[in-house]
């Protein structure tokens, strides 16, 4: 059929299959930000077009359905170069993060404001009520439609954007635009799919239909006899090396357990064969055509079924010790199954027990916690049980690879490009020397793109066929083959004094790791190291296990344990402040630590070593509890005019650390180009938090030169230096700080060759803004671009370029502390967020409107953890919700009515410029913070996520 | 997924072409969607026919509020004509980009368990009008409408002056519900997912709307499919669709 409409002011001709979806037609007309993230499910939005003005989703409209029509699209807005000023307005906001959705939220914002000059809230809300957004949240959206009309009105913002702060400093901790904000919003190239070669093969990747079962056979000749297809992957022909997904320090503290595909699968959703062929239609139909003959067996979903005296073995091979093998092993040995279980290796002894299906296990203790007890006058134990949720970033995993000139080119979604060269190079044999692995931007990764999910399986692909390859998870694969936040058992055991101090605490953590080991010590470790750590207590103790499963596999989560531990530490807290007859706040006041109070309870506590035992440093938690219960009014009670609704006000203290001292490790590469430009090579993964644009704010503060002045190239194997990767909030803590040693030595470099040039002494030379030396001596200026002119041009000693490395045994923890109201049916035992507050001590926030958006973000989705997210299991392990709809993520109709995020102003002794990490920590009150409150509402703890009204109704004895 | 699509010119046109391997295409938020419930080869469009004017009518002397079959939700929202308890189920569907393409025949049409308009509808008695002028109530249809299925709506008749409150129970709003109520002085819907709409006729029968009497007609109605699953216990269940009517009615009283 001939379709003529109009697209972006241009007539378009095409001859199509008129029910090709609409979204097909405009990716051929290179309209490559309307994107789809659901696979046509009709929920993130990611589609969203104007059809003669009319917001639709394109991939629920056919292209023979808009003959004649006029459409507009977000990359049709503008190019990145002349934004429109909504689209300036949103990243002066803060709102483009990762931003695989903006450019379709600015499409909708221009469209509202094209039709409506003075929206209300309501009508915000409503036009982005379509859209999925999950790294940025939805509060500062109204600021960006406000910042837009005024500028659209008076030419200037009236409103302040966010708090400043060090007013002694230029652009560090002011607001101003995120560097790659105008690529990201305008829908230019800027993901992994946007750098696919044409005539790419397709990979996709059959999946066990078994929560576990040993494969004794697999018939691919059928399919192979596809035309297209390529190779086939299966256990049978690719390599027997045993590693894991997880992307940590080397070695790790998760067990190589897994090969790229095992005789055993131990989930459904694991992988058993990958198609490649040179379309998607041929692998999909090759997929169906492979046999594949199962040995079912049976299975154990929960840490009640995994510890169980009998119960099936999830993994039940040889064990091996890479360093401190027990001596014993060899008689341990004697008791593995089945050669297809495979093996399991562990870098160095994780107190694991297969054979009990324990991956991981760590205890400790400080004081005498049995005796402590045994003194207290009330003491509460409950257990609170988190449940398995899922990531949802907007751009599902997805990975490009192809091999060039004799080397292996990786394109990832990732948070570890380091890693993820590593483990390549592991799956493939390849040296480091021959992969290239080049970070794009993120299209959202809380954690889930930390693991090396599908980068392994592609780059293998790639390399064996040698031809370029693409892999991209559907939506459901995102539930059942990915990672996901580890579900915990978290028994509480608390014991408090008449005088309101807290004697002694009890923790107990049961993880369920799923299928494999990643993160599998270290995310149970931190519901205690990064929990227990609050508290001014002499004994506490906690001993915790985590269990193999045949569940979705776990792995890292934003938070990583510390929401869980978090939620039943405050819990049983607020419980045991009641026991006591104390103030909830008061208690909390008396027992938190402050500056200077020496942390015995990390001895235990390091990732897989010994920790350090380190005094609190700089600290905010206090008057973020003070101000938080001053904003929500903490002990006025407020009463709703309808006598159903019943209103309740809950907090909860928190904290996250900055990285990991002693383990993590970043660099960086500052150059003074030849026209006295700036490029930064930042070993450092922006996932969309701005993280790039510290390391832009720190050379232009450093070096006084104006921003536009600067480039940061980032997350590239090839031209950069190592870096651990994004993970553990280390962003702006590591990267940023190595950023700030390069900056320094390169300041240190210029003032020398200055001095030389200048013929001056390098004491009397200073540095200037816009970018030049000046003597204070003689008064003579020297411009960057000069120096670095004649320093490459004979009259020099050549380019300057530093390099810095930052590693650190200092510990730089951020706190705060959250507050919810919410209004609770004692009928329906329906819960509304009426308000929350997240206060937060980030150190000097470096770009505060983003931190701001960050912590919008994780609070958003820690409402979802805590009271809509949840992967339902049936008996066979499938997952019953593995799609958007169903699984429950928070839109902005759950976001709170009153929304507020505070930054407490304290300047950190070791980050950069005083910074701390923000957005991690941000995870983890929403779960305490809400149950408390619905306490305080209808007088019942739910001690289990989420939060359900089904929940509160069953605690209120009004269903059975 | 579709392999032919058919632009007629009218809604005579547009029903020859159906059978059971086509299918009308009006807004496609369900055709077009993932795991659709609809499996046709041919699709046929019917979103430029015409069928989407909102205006006042009379049957049987009786005024009423016609709805043409491919009126949007947002078309429905925006127009001063509707009454506000029919804006408000067109508002279940909480994505406003959604509004703009979904259609109230095609809502109606599909007939899910988790119908955004369905109970609001059928509390309030609406019609449904074919393209061969029958009309029926939606109830009728809603209950039996594998038997209409080649058949093309053209309208939905709504009454203007219904006192109709509507509740519906949802994981977060743009989740699919698993209890929607509506009540409209003596006549109640209850929908619950699994098992559609229930037998609400012993509750209509009696004018006692206190919780103690909802609750017992919701734990003793009869209904095979009304069953624990992801969204929530079989007891809970009933227990919502008991406590909402009992609740919406006292609302309404007041
Ligand atoms: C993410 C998502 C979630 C959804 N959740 C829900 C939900 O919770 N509840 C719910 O009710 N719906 C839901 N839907 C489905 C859908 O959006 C609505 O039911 C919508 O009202 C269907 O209208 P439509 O015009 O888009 O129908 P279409 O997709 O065009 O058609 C739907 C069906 O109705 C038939 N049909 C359409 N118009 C007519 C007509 N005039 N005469 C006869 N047959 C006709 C079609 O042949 C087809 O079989 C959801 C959709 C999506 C994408
Ligand atoms: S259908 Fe809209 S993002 Fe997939």
């Amino acid at each position: 059929m001939n379709i003529k409409c109009i697209i972006n002011s241009i007539p378009r001709s095409f001859d199509v299959d008129p029910t090709m979806k609409l979204r097909d037609l405009l990716q051929l007309n290179g309209n490559r930000a309307v994107r789809d993230s659901d696979d046509s499910e009709g929920f993130c939005g990611s589609d969203t077009v104007l059809v003669d003005g009319v917001p639709v989703y394109s991939n629920l409209v056919l292209a023979g359905e808009v003959n004649g029509c006029e459409i507009r699209t977000p990359d049709g807005l503008a190019d990145p170069a002349h934004l429109t000023v909504v689209q300036q307005a949103m990243i002066d906001a803060g709102v483009v993060q990762s931003a695989y959705n903006a450019p379709a939220a600015a499409l909708l914002l221009t469209w509202l404001l094209e039709n409506n000059s003075n929206p209300s809230r309501e009508d915000i809300k409503d036009a982005l009520s379509g859209i999925f957004i999950r790294d940025a949240g939805y509060e500062h959206y109204y600021l960006a439609v406000k910042l837009a009309l005024e500028k659209m009105n008076s030419g200037s913002y009236k409103t302040e954007i966010a708090p400043s702060f060090r007013p002694e400093l230029e652009v560090i901790g002011k607001p101003l635009s995120k560097i790659d904000g105008p690529q990201l919003v305008a829908g230019a190239a800027a993901f992994v799919e946007d750098y696919v070669d044409k005539n790419t093969c397709h990979m996709v990747v059959l999946r066990s239909p078994h929560a576990s079962a040993y494969i004794n056979s697999i018939d691919v000749s059928k399919a192979k006899a596809v035309p297209g297809v390529i190779e086939i992957l299966t256990a049978y022909n690719t390599p027997e090396t045993h590693y894991m997904q997880a992307g940590q320090g080397n070695p790790e503290p998760s067990p190589h357990d897994r090969r790229l595909f095992n005789l055993k699968v131990r989930h459904v959703g694991d992988r058993v064969a990958a198609v490649i062929a040179e379309t998607e239609e041929a692998a999909k139909k090759a997929l169906d055509l492979i046999k594949v003959d199962y040995q079912v067996l049976p299975a154990v979903f929960t840490v009640e079924e995994a510890m169980a005296p009998g119960a099936p073995r999830v993994h039940d091979g040889i064990v091996e010790y890479r360093s401190g093998a027990p001596a014993d092993l060899d008689e341990y040995n004697k008791g593995a199954a089945d050669p297809r279980e495979g093996k399991v290796i562990y870098q160095f002894p994780l107190h694991a027990d297969i054979r009990k299906n324990i991956a991981a296990s760590n205890k400790g203790e400080i004081g005498n916690v049995d005796k402590a007890f045994e003194e207290s006058d009330a003491i509460v134990e409950n257990t609170y049980q988190t449940s398995q949720v899922q990531h949802t970033p907007l751009e599902t995993h997805i990975c490009f690879a192809k091999m060039d000139g004799g080397r292996l080119v990786v394109y990832a979604s990732t948070q570890v490009p380091y890693h993820v060269r590593r483990i390549v190079g592991w799956v493939t044999g390849l040296p480091e020397n021959k992969i290239h692995v080049i970070k794009t931007r993120v299209g959202g990764g809380y954690g889930s793109k930390q693991d090396i999910l599908i980068e392994d399986l592609t780059a293998y692909a790639a390399y064996v066929t040698g031809k370029p390859v693409l892999c991209h998870n559907t939506r459901e694969e995102e539930f059942i083959a990915n990672s996901t936040r580890h579900p915990m058992r978290v028994h509480v055991k608390m014991g408090g004094k008449k005088d309101g101090t807290i004697n002694a605490i009890f923790m107990e953590v049961c993880a369920n790791t799923g299928p494999y080991g990643n993160h599998c010590l270290t995310v149970p470790m931190n519901s205690c190291s990064k929990t227990l750590p609050l508290f001014k207590c002499d004994n506490m103790r906690y001993d915790l296990k985590v269990y193999y499963t045949n569940t979705p596999p776990a792995g890292a989560y934003q938070g990583y344990g510390t929401p869980k531990g978090t939620y039943g530490l405050m819990m049983a807290m607020a419980e045991l402040a009641g026991k006591l007859g104390v103030d909830y706040k008061d208690f909390v006041l008396k027992n938190h630590v402050d500056e200077g109070y020496m942390l015995e309870i990390l001895k235990g506590l390091g990732e897989g070593r010994e920790g350090a035992v380190v005094p609190v440093g700089s600290c905010g938690l206090d008057e973020a509890i003070r101000k938080g219960c001053d904003m929500i009014e903490w002990g006025k009670k407020v009463e709703s005019s309808d006598p159903d609704w019943k209103i309740g006000k809950g907090f909860a203290m928190i904290m996250q650390g900055s990285g990991l001292p002693g383990l993590d490790h970043s660099e960086a590469i500052a150059k003074l180009e030849t026209d006295g430009t700036v490029i930064l090579n930042s070993g450092g993964a922006d996932l969309g938090t701005g993280l790039d644009t510290i390391s832009a704010k720190v050379v232009a503060e450093i070096l006084k030169l104006p921003m536009e002045k600067i480039t940061v190239v980032s997350g590239d194997t090839d031209s950069c230096a190592f870096d651990t990767g994004a993970y553990a909030s280390s962003g702006t803590f590591f990267s940023g700080n190595a950023s700030v040693v390069a900056t320094q030595k390169l300041k240190d470099m210029i003032l020398k060759e200055a001095a030389f040039q200048m013929n001056e002494k390098v004491e009397d030379l200073e540095i200037v803004h816009p970018g030049a030396v000046r003597s204070k001596a003689s008064g003579k200026v020297l411009p960057y671009g000069e120096l670095s002119h004649t320093a490459i041009s004979g009259g020099g000693h050549g380019q300057m370029i530093a390099h810095g490395t930052y590693v650190t045994t200092a510990s730089s923890v951020p706190y705060g502390a959250h507050f919810a109201q919410v209004a609770v049916n004692v009928k329906t035992g329906e819960i509304k967020v009426q308000k929350f507050y997240a206060l937060q001590d980030a150190g000097t926030p470096i770009n505060p409107e983003i931190a701001l958006c960050q912590m919008y973000g994780a609070v958003q989705k820690s409402i979802g953890h805590s009271l809509y997210e949840s992967m339902i299991l049936d008996k066979k392990g499938r997952c019953l919700n593995a799609n958007m709809t169903d699984y429950g993520t928070p839109m902005i109709t759950e976001a709170p009515e009153d929304f507020k995020a505070v930054l407490i102003d304290v300047n950190d002794k070791f980050g950069p410029f005083g910074a701390k990490s923000i957005s991690e920590i941000a995870c983890n009150g929403a779960a305490p913070a809400i149950g408390i409150a619905i306490h305080d509402a209808v007088g019942v703890w739910v001690r289990s996520w989420p939060m359900t009204p089904e929940k509160i109704l069953r605690a209120m004895g009004k269903i059975k | 997924m579709a392999e032919k699509l058919i632009v007629p010119r009218s809604a005579i046109a547009a029903s020859r072409y159906k059978n059971s391997e086509s299918a009308f295409l009006a807004g496609g938020t369900e055709i077009n969607r993932l795991n659709s419930y609809v499996d046709a080869k041919t699709l046929i469009s019917i979103g430029r026919l015409g069928l989407d004017t909102i205006n006042d009518a009379e049957i049987d002397g009786k005024p009423y509020l016609r709805i043409g079959a491919t009126a949007t939700f947002t078309d429905c929202i925006e127009n001063p004509k509707v009454p506000e308890y029919f804006k408000q189920a067109c508002h279940f569907m909480s994505s406003m980009v959604k509004r703009n393409m979904a259609t109230v025949g095609g809502n109606v049409a599909i007939a899910r368990d988790d119908s955004y308009l369905i109970p609001t509808l059928v509390a309030s008695g609406a019609l449904v009008e074919f393209s061969n002028e029958k009309i029926i109530t939606v109830k009728e249809y809603y209950l039996r409408h594998f038997r209409h299925a080649n058949k093309l709506i053209v309208a939905i008749y709504i009454d203007p002056s219904a006192k109709v409150r509507s509740k519906r129970y949802s994981n977060t709003a743009s989740g699919h519900a698993y209890v929607t109520v509506a009540v409209c002085e003596k006549n109640v819907a209850v929908q619950i997912k699994g098992a559609g709409l229930v037998d609400t006729s012993r509750l209509e029968a009696s004018s006692d709307r206190s919780e103690a009497f909802c609750l017992e007609w919701a734990e003793k109605v009869k209904n095979k499919n009304i069953k624990s699953d992801m969204f929530g216990s079989e007891s809970y269940k009933r227990y919502l669709a008991g406590v909402t009517v009992s609740m919406l009615c006292k609302e309404g009283a007041r």
